[in-house]
């Protein structure tokens, strides 16, 4: 992908752009607002990584703008504003992710594949497979090799995430956030526990496992090479 | 003008303004039955002191023509002028002094009769009105004139009828305009209150409408106003430097994080090196986790997420955080359980994130404190004026006398202290539970503790749409 970062601060846009080139992605960065807006407006990019509060223009103002000007690249904002209402409002000025400051690369790196890969227009799918596993999301029934797995509603729309993201790293608070509209961190293994569960009525039974845990990282679901 | 808003009778009755008109229209009322009952008698004595004036000039009319023309030509006078005149009006009469009729009306005892105001029937029987009579002796007669009262009674009772009918006009036209008045000021007051509840409500913004009239009123809102003013610089201040602080903490521990991820990879697989850093990182991991915490809470506190909320079914609700939990209890070998109680829905106004988070953390707290074979019950109930909610377990509970102090933020039990937690999560279910202005209380369940919260309920007719577009 060819992403743009705007990040004032040295230390995190080197972090950042280390990580990107590393995986693979051609890079553009600005330090101010401004910059990052013209950059933004010249060039088509795949995802946009705005920091919020910047020299020149904040973060918000940019995104404003750009949308004003009709560019709907997707948008990440990678912030140390995280307060109750700030997500909200980012979200709301047409951001595709809010991730808060301090986070992990692979935490950006997955929720970046989420939204950079995301189709423009996304036809109504009726039927998800993955491997031997099919979803019927009209009937809302799931079968693997043949076989009906029994999924409780909020398991199927776990196992529909997956599927839909197949091949990508989801992380805990992507599923938290996705999956139960959790916007906080539980102090208990809720993830692990419904991941679990997942496991064994998905991939017990079965030889392949689909479902695999990225250490330090989340879930990924993917078919066997 | 009058009619732009209805005002109930029962709260008009509680203003002070229409007491003001009220006690205003009574003390003008008594005033002016005492001008008007003074005013009455003066033109009562005026009017009596006229008739007897006439009836004088009468009965010295005929004095004077006895002295001049002498005794046959008072008896004629007389005589014509009880034949000629109307006998109700006045009347003459003479006679000797035993009381024997020379000429005149047959009057009933003329003997008795002094100078002054009789009752008619005291003078003839079909006589009903008062008279003035002047009494006057010549030589061995008597003469008698009278004058009736009735023209000046009747004068009065005209006088009367039409001070009454003004009275009672006026009255009416004070008592309109008082509840007029008193209408225009307590929707006034009543425009005042409602933007006051706003603003508690979280629209800091709000201001009280001023009128430009500079009356008291108007000098009371801009002195309320310039209070809320400072009021919403503080929480705007308070609000800037979370903001401050969370950028410039957050900014310093994300680099932090950054070393350390780059140190733990330059590090590779040391045996000794590896643990430490993942420890440090760990570190970091809970130092946010604290920040954050405090920080939301202190966000929850400043009420200013009340403009969010919205109309919600708190057991739908209680149902959704349930289906999370109830697996994680599963795999603590704990049993949760839900109950939904009460006929009506069981909706509130409240923000939908936050109880989620509320109900989250009594869960969790019942599940990391409570130990294995615990069960914890979950339950919700609509009441007609209150929806209750209930987190149970049967694990230790806490000991009331620390029932206060565990919902400040960084209580922590003692026993409690080698189990993961930031000490935060019972502060946090006071302060959505104070936004949402509901009752919370813990008790002991003996075993276990049990935690519950009491909101008001919703009536059912306001929506979504009534609570956003109110006051536009």
């Amino acid at each position: 992908m060819n992403i743009l970062l705007v990040e004032d601060d040295d230390l995190t846009r080197e972090y950042v752009l280390a990580g990107l080139r590393g995986a693979g992605h051609s890079t553009d960065h600005a330090i101010d607002g401004i910059d990052g807006l013209a950059l933004a407006l010249r060039a088509a990019y795949d995802a946009i990584i705005l920091d919020r509060m910047l020299p020149g223009m904040d973060g918000l103002s940019l995104l404003k703008a750009l949308r004003a000007a009709e560019i709907h690249t997707p948008v990440l904002f990678l912030t140390a504003i995280g307060g109750l209402d700030d997500r909200v409002d980012g979200l709301e000025a047409g951001a595709d992710d809010y991730l808060v400051k301090p986070f992990a690369f692979s935490e950006l790196a997955a929720r970046l594949a989420a939204i950079g890969r995301r189709p423009a227009l996304q036809t109504e799918q009726v039927r998800l497979t993955v491997a031997d596993l099919e979803m019927d999301l009209v009937r809302r029934r799931v079968v693997r090799a043949g076989q009906p797995v029994d999924l409780l509603p909020k398991e199927f729309a776990l196992l529909e995430y997956f599927m839909r993201s197949q091949g990508r790293v989801l992380s805990k608070t992507m599923l938290l956030e996705r999956v139960w509209d959790f916007h906080f961190d539980p102090q208990t293994s809720v993830v692990e526990t419904h991941i679990s569960r997942l496991r064994g009525k998905v991939d017990k039974p079965f030889d392949q496992p689909l479902l695999h845990t990225i250490k330090n990282v989340g879930y990924c679901l993917r078919a066997p090479e | 003008m009058w009619d732009i808003a209805f005002v109930p009778l029962n709260k008009l009755l509680k203003s002070t303004h229409l007491r003001f008109a009220i006690a205003l229209t009574a003390v003008f009322a008594v005033i002016y039955l005492l001008v008007g009952w003074f005013a009455f008698l003066a033109v009562d004595a005026e009017l009596r002191e006229r008739v007897s004036q006439a009836d004088l000039v009468t009965s010295t009319g005929f004095v004077e023509l006895y002295r001049s023309s002498g005794r046959s030509a008072l008896v004629e006078a007389v005589r014509s002028s009880s034949e000629s005149g109307e006998p109700d009006d006045s009347f003459a009469w003479l006679g000797t002094r035993n009381g024997e009729r020379l000429a005149g009306p047959a009057l009933t005892a003329p003997r008795s009769l002094q100078t002054g105001d009789v009752a008619g029937q005291s003078l003839l029987p079909e006589l009903d009105e008062g008279y003035h009579i002047q009494v006057t002796d010549l030589d061995d007669m008597r003469l008698i004139t009278g004058v009736s009262h009735e023209e000046s009674d009747e004068i009065l009772g005209l006088v009367s009828l039409v001070f009454g009918a003004a009275a009672l006009l006026t009255l009416l036209l004070a008592s309109l305009a008082g509840l007029a008045l008193a209408r225009q000021g307590q929707r006034r007051i009543d425009a005042a209150s409602g933007v006051l509840d706003r603003v508690a409500s979280g629209e800091m913004t709000r201001r009280l409408p001023v009128s430009g009239s500079g009356d008291d009123i108007d000098q009371l809102s801009t002195r309320i106003n310039s209070a809320l003013d400072q009021l919403h610089a503080t929480v705007e201040g308070i609000r800037q430097v979370s903001a401050d602080i969370a950028h410039d903490l957050r900014t310093p521990i994300n680099r932090l994080g950054i070393h350390l991820e780059r140190l733990s990879d330059s590090v590779g697989v040391d045996q000794v090196l590896g643990p430490q850093l993942e420890l440090a990182r760990a570190e970091v991991r809970q130092i946010i986790t604290t920040f954050d915490a405090l920080l939301r809470i202190a966000q929850i506190e400043a009420g200013a997420r009340r403009a969010r909320f919205q109309p919600l079914d708190l057991s739908e609700i209680a149902e959704s955080v349930f289906d999370v939990y109830a697996a994680v209890a599963e795999e603590n070998d704990q049993t949760l359980s839900l109950k939904s109680e009460g006929d009506t829905p069981a909706r509130i106004l409240g923000d939908r994130d936050l109880l989620v988070q509320l109900i989250a953390n009594l869960i969790e707290n019942a599940i990391r404190h409570s130990g294995a074979g615990a069960m914890i019950r979950v339950l919700t109930r609509a009441e007609p004026d209150h929806v209750v909610l209930r987190v149970s377990d049967t694990g230790p509970g806490i000991p009331v006398d620390d029932h206060a102090r565990v919902l400040k933020r960084f209580h922590r039990l003692d026993q409690s202290r080698h189990t993961p937690g930031s000490g935060l999560g019972l502060a946090l279910v006071k302060a959505v539970s104070d936004l949402h202005n509901a009752k919370l209380t813990l008790k002991n369940a003996v075993p276990g503790l049990w935690v519950e919260l009491r909101f008001a309920r919703l009536c059912p007719e306001i929506t979504a749409a009534d609570v956003n577009s109110g006051g536009n």
